[in-house]
């Protein structure tokens, strides 16, 4: 059985009177990447800052590489590397990228020289393919260059694990696609363990486990692809129509090929078709025979996002449109 | 009728926003002090005059040496009249006079900052003065009295000279004395000198401080509550204390250089020169320097964000500059750190006293220091800080 290297069980937090986790459990296992993800005031900040060993829960486990980290916290600072939301809470910005690399890497005694060669490889393996831009001040690179600077300060240590909050937040579509790409390199490449804490639901796609939190309870823990796998389908098409009513929803729904129906616009759904022979000339022609011809029909990824927003929309029981539709 | 709406609209928001700012100034208990504790010392300093209660420190102490020894009047002893003369006017004066018989010893004890004047009545005080008793006298034949003064001091130079001119008055009434018989040569030492021009020897010592604590205070009450990445710094093996004991050297290099720059100018353009070492000079300048620095890093440790630690430190800087030019008592400006500085620097660069005499107020400034580094790091334990 894998070890697991993060692992919160039952955490429960309060802050001034107020309950901000409650109950919370969910793990990581060695290597793996973990997705935290929840909207704002969902508790996940909390959840980071309990894993950092800067908040105790009144109640829980919390373990990081196999250090408790409500008793042991200074152990976990050699062990834990950490990226923090605004890059200007961990950065100088006056330094350059190899500067504050060496200034935190002096933090744990890695010596000068060693500093300097471990974090041209980190920003080498992090995109950053001239000196120049090393050596530039942080203050003067883009948001995305920044972000990625202070997952290097946060990975110079050779961490086990590797925290991140809101790692692509304020970056741009491509951006975050980039940020998120590069953990990836760097997951892979040095084994470190990640926690990715955000509100943006692609980050899951990312990941190998994902916690869903909402209003400091955990609604879903697990493997993301294990949960797109739960909606059955082998395909999905997104469907533009002139027109879209209630009951024309019910007619695609009520399709044998069709497993699931999301809503993308007010014209616009998301179908997920079982696996089938040629689906997109099946999907059509059963359309056609329900009376309804679409406008146009674009192939489409199943992801986690989907998963959830059929779970959200299933669990409120509410009509795919308000009632003026 | 519109605009009617539109002004009442108006006062609305402004009333709104009074309330905010009013809301906001009482929740901010730093306002809250500035607004009143910041007033109250002043006007409390102030008025403090009319109802101090007087302490030996407040006093000016004067040595009165008798060197008489001419026959005069068989009457009376002049000397030993203008003597009891001084003591009668001390106390209106705020001074303390006392008979002392070492001249050398007098000067020790005002080089050493102990007494603030010497008054030496010379051989043939008496003689002169009766001799001007005769009726027929055509011309005074003066009686000198030697007044050697602390050149440091301007407040308790104002003592001694009020109380020698009172009791010079009223001994010339008494024994009938109409014109310039009694004349006292004033000399003050440990003063400026003629070719420094300025009263370098008398700003100095209240300047030098005054730059060295204000300028180092300013930059480092930034140090913790502006360095942000510093909460992140925390968050690897770096601990609180190293980060505060880290800032305070830092800035004690930069007060170095602060000295390096006054001590250049004060030389250079207005060719100051110490009494005594630049050794010692350089390190009565430390030990201001590192009061200001732990002051500076105590408020930055307190504040909860820039501005706050702006307000702080006004606050902090008017309290010591209002203590050392405006309170009256004696006993709460010896406590002042401004004040200490001030005397640490007349001592080293003014009196040119060695280090062992001159290292009181040094040490008081030390003590100072070390409490504000201590309770620095207390209280930055204590504080939460999260990422």
């Amino acid at each position: 059985m894998a070890e697991k290297f993060i692992e919160l069980r039952g955490v429960h937090v309060r802050v001034g009177g107020k309950t901000i986790l409650s109950d919370v459990s969910f793990y990581a296992e060695r290597g793996e990447i973990l997705a935290v993800i929840g909207g704002s005031g969902a508790g996940k900040t909390t959840c980071l800052r309990v894993m950092t060993g800067q908040i105790r829960p009144v109640r829980g486990e919390v373990q990081v590489a196999g250090i408790d980290a409500v008793r042991d916290r200074e152990k976990l600072e050699h062990v834990l590397g950490y990226v923090p939301q605004l890059d200007e809470t961990g950065l100088y910005y006056e330094f350059s990228a190899i500067r504050n690399a060496c200034l935190f890497a002096r933090m744990y005694g890695i010596p000068a020289r060693e500093a300097k060669r471990r974090a041209r490889e980190i920003l080498e393996v992090l995109g950053f393919r001239s000196e120049e831009l090393m050596k530039k001040p942080v203050g003067q690179l883009s948001g995305g260059e920044r972000k990625r600077v202070s997952i290097c300060v946060g990975l110079i240590h050779e961490p086990q694990v590797l925290l991140l909050d809101e790692p692509t937040t304020g970056l741009d579509a491509h951006l975050r696609v980039d940020v998120l790409n590069y953990l990836r390199n760097i997951n892979r490449q040095y084994g470190v363990t990640m926690g990715i804490v955000s509100h943006d639901l692609e980050t899951a796609e990312f990941c190998d486990r994902v916690a869903v939190l909402e209003k400091g309870h955990v609604v879903i823990f697990g493997n993301p692809k294990e949960f797109v796998r739960s909606i059955q389908a082998k395909y999905a098409f997104i469907l533009s129509f002139e027109k879209l009513t209630d009951n024309d929803i019910s007619k695609i729904k009520s399709l044998r090929i069709v497993t699931k129906v999301l809503p993308v616009g007010r014209r616009t759904l998301k179908v997920f078709i079982r696996k089938i022979e040629e689906p997109l000339n099946v999907l059509v022609d059963e359309l056609e025979k329900v009376g309804l011809t679409p406008l146009s029909v674009t192939s489409s990824d199943i992801t986690f996002t989907d998963y959830f927003r059929l779970t959200a929309m299933e669990k409120e029981e509410e009509p795919y449109f308000p009632r003026s539709h | 009728m519109a605009s009617i709406n539109r002004l009442l609209g108006s006062i609305t928001r402004i009333a709104a926003l009074v309330r905010k700012e009013l809301e906001g100034i009482i929740k901010d208990r730093m306002a809250l002090i500035v607004l009143v504790l910041l007033p109250m010392i002043i006007t409390f300093s102030l008025g403090a005059y009319q109802f101090r209660v007087l302490t030996i420190a407040d006093y000016a102490k004067v040595a009165v040496i008798n060197q008489d020894t001419s026959i005069g009047d068989p009457n009376y002893d002049f000397a030993d009249e203008f003597f009891w003369e001084l003591v009668e006017k001390a106390n209106d004066s705020v001074c303390i006079v006392f008979p002392l018989n070492d001249e050398n010893i007098a000067n020790f004890l005002l080089w050493r900052g102990d007494i603030d004047a010497i008054i030496i009545i010379p051989f043939g005080f008496n003689s002169h003065l009766a001799s001007n008793r005769d009726p027929e006298a055509p011309i005074p034949v003066p009686a000198y009295i030697n007044v050697t003064l602390d050149g440091t001091d301007l407040e308790n130079q104002g003592k001694v000279i009020d109380c020698l001119t009172s009791a010079i008055a009223d001994f010339k009434i008494r024994f009938n004395f109409t014109k310039d018989e009694v004349i006292p040569v004033i000399t003050a030492v440990m003063g400026p000198t003629e070719e420094q021009g300025i009263d370098l020897r008398v700003t100095v010592p209240l300047i030098t401080p005054l730059l060295l604590i204000g300028g180092i205070m300013i930059l480092t009450s930034q140090c913790i509550v502006g360095d942000v990445p510093l909460r992140r710094l925390l968050l690897t093996p770096a601990s609180k204390s190293e980060a505060v004991l880290a800032k305070v050297l830092a800035y004690l290099i930069t007060g170095i250089i602060q000295m390096v720059i006054i001590i250049g100018i004060l030389s250079v353009v207005y060719h100051y020169q110490p009494s005594g070492s630049y050794v010692n000079l350089v390190l009565c300048l430390l030990c201001i320097s590192l009061f200001g620095i732990t002051l500076g890093v105590f408020i930055s440790i307190i504040s909860n964000s820039r501005l706050q630690a702006n307000q702080y430190f006004i606050f902090a800087f008017l309290t010591l500059v209002v203590i050392e030019l405006a309170v009256p008592v004696a006993d709460v400006k010896n406590a002042s750190p401004l004040h200490m500085a001030r005397e640490a620097i007349i001592n080293v660069a003014s009196r040119g006293l060695p280090l062992y005499y001159a290292m009181p107020p040094m040490i008081g400034l030390l003590i100072y220091s070390l409490a504000l580094l201590a309770l620095s790091l207390a209280v930055f334990s204590m504080k939460r800080s999260v990422v």
